[in-house]
């Protein structure tokens, strides 16, 4: 089965490249859409990039979530895709409201750009994201970001159940150490640290390849219980 | 006839929830003190948008802009925001 994936790629994006390359390392056939466009129909992994998008004016992201591609991405969750949004994306996928919560300036103050071990936490059993994955792992994963402060109202209660991946020692004084977000549906999944760039061995680490390939296995795994009905209308109109 | 639709001038202040750590305002505060201003204290720092808005009067700008705000502006899990309508 071939496993079809689109990048969305918004003005100043910069990290679809390496997105798309780890995709493409686990199996993926990738294509680039640009966040004013329609979103290609029948892929079955949506990616939106790290970077910036429309000079981050206002908030990281508001800008962007407004977009063609990323207004359609509640009909294509709903038909079963699966979503990441990483760093910038990830800000994306909150100010649209597809992730709950949100995503402002460091605590202490600053840009951090540095290499963080995250861990894989119970919650990630529920979501494709991390299947066969074992709670616990630990990921070794660049970060780099000015607004990466995961906050939510709720507190710690408002993500109870949501977070995949939390930082061994908090960088930036997100809620609950949490590097990363689901949606109830566990399909969303937004990262704030980039696992795109830690998927080969030349830059460093290859531990985030781990995301991409649960991703992967699972949609490969799922193909099999599916049936002609259960497949989205728009994925059956293009095989 | 309706009354005509004008272009009235309306500001937008949007500032951290209280309760919101505001690092932007504690860096700016760090700064004015190492700068000799003694023990000044920053409130917040925030955001102000000037907009001229057609309505057909003062309250419909108002209303007008807190859907802005509501839609695109604020993040209200963040932000608060107050509207002003200005001197024409």
């Amino acid at each position: 089965m071939t496993l079809r994936a689109a990048v969305i790629v918004f003005p100043g994006s910069n990290g679809e490249r390496d997105l798309a390359e780890a995709l493409t390392a686990v199996g993926f056939c990738v294509e680039y859409t640009r966040s004013d466009a329609h979103l290609p129909t029948g892929v079955q992994l949506i990616g939106l990039p790290g970077g910036f998008s429309y000079g981050d004016y206002w908030r990281a992201g508001m800008l962007a979530s407004r977009d063609q591609a990323v207004r359609e991405l509640p009909a294509a969750i709903q038909g079963g895709a699966l979503v990441i949004g990483i760093c910038n994306g990830f800000q994306i996928l909150v100010e649209a409201g597809l992730l709950d919560g949100a995503l402002t300036y460091n605590s202490p103050p600053g840009f951090r750009h540095r290499w963080v071990t995250v861990e894989v936490a119970a919650t990630g059993a529920r979501s494709p994201w991390f299947f066969g994955v074992e709670p616990g792992t630990r990921l070794r994963l660049p970060m780099a970001n000015g607004e990466g402060r995961y906050y939510h109202p709720d507190g710690e209660a408002g993500v109870a159940g949501r977070v995949p991946l939390r930082y061994v020692s908090n960088p930036n004084g997100s809620l609950a150490s949490t590097a990363a977000l689901l949606d109830d549906s566990g399909r969303v999944l937004g990262v704030m640290p980039h696992p795109e760039r830690a998927s080969d061995p030349l830059l460093g680490s290859e531990s985030g390849l781990a995301i991409f390939a649960a991703a992967a296995r699972w949609l490969r795994t799922s193909a099999h219980h599916k049936t002609e009905s259960n497949i989205a209308p728009e994925a059956r109109s293009n095989p | 006839m309706a009354a005509a639709s004008a272009l009235i001038p309306v500001e937008v202040i949007v500032t951290p929830r209280p309760g919101v750590r505001d690092p932007q305002g504690e860096a700016v505060q760090e700064a004015l003190r190492n700068l000799g201003h003694g023990p000044v204290e920053v409130g917040c720092v925030g955001r102000v948008l000037r907009l001229s808005v057609p309505a057909s009067d003062e309250q419909a700008a108002r209303a007008a802009v807190s859907r802005m705000c509501d839609e695109l502006l604020v993040n209200p899990n963040l932000e608060t925001y107050e509207v002003r309508v200005r001197a024409a």
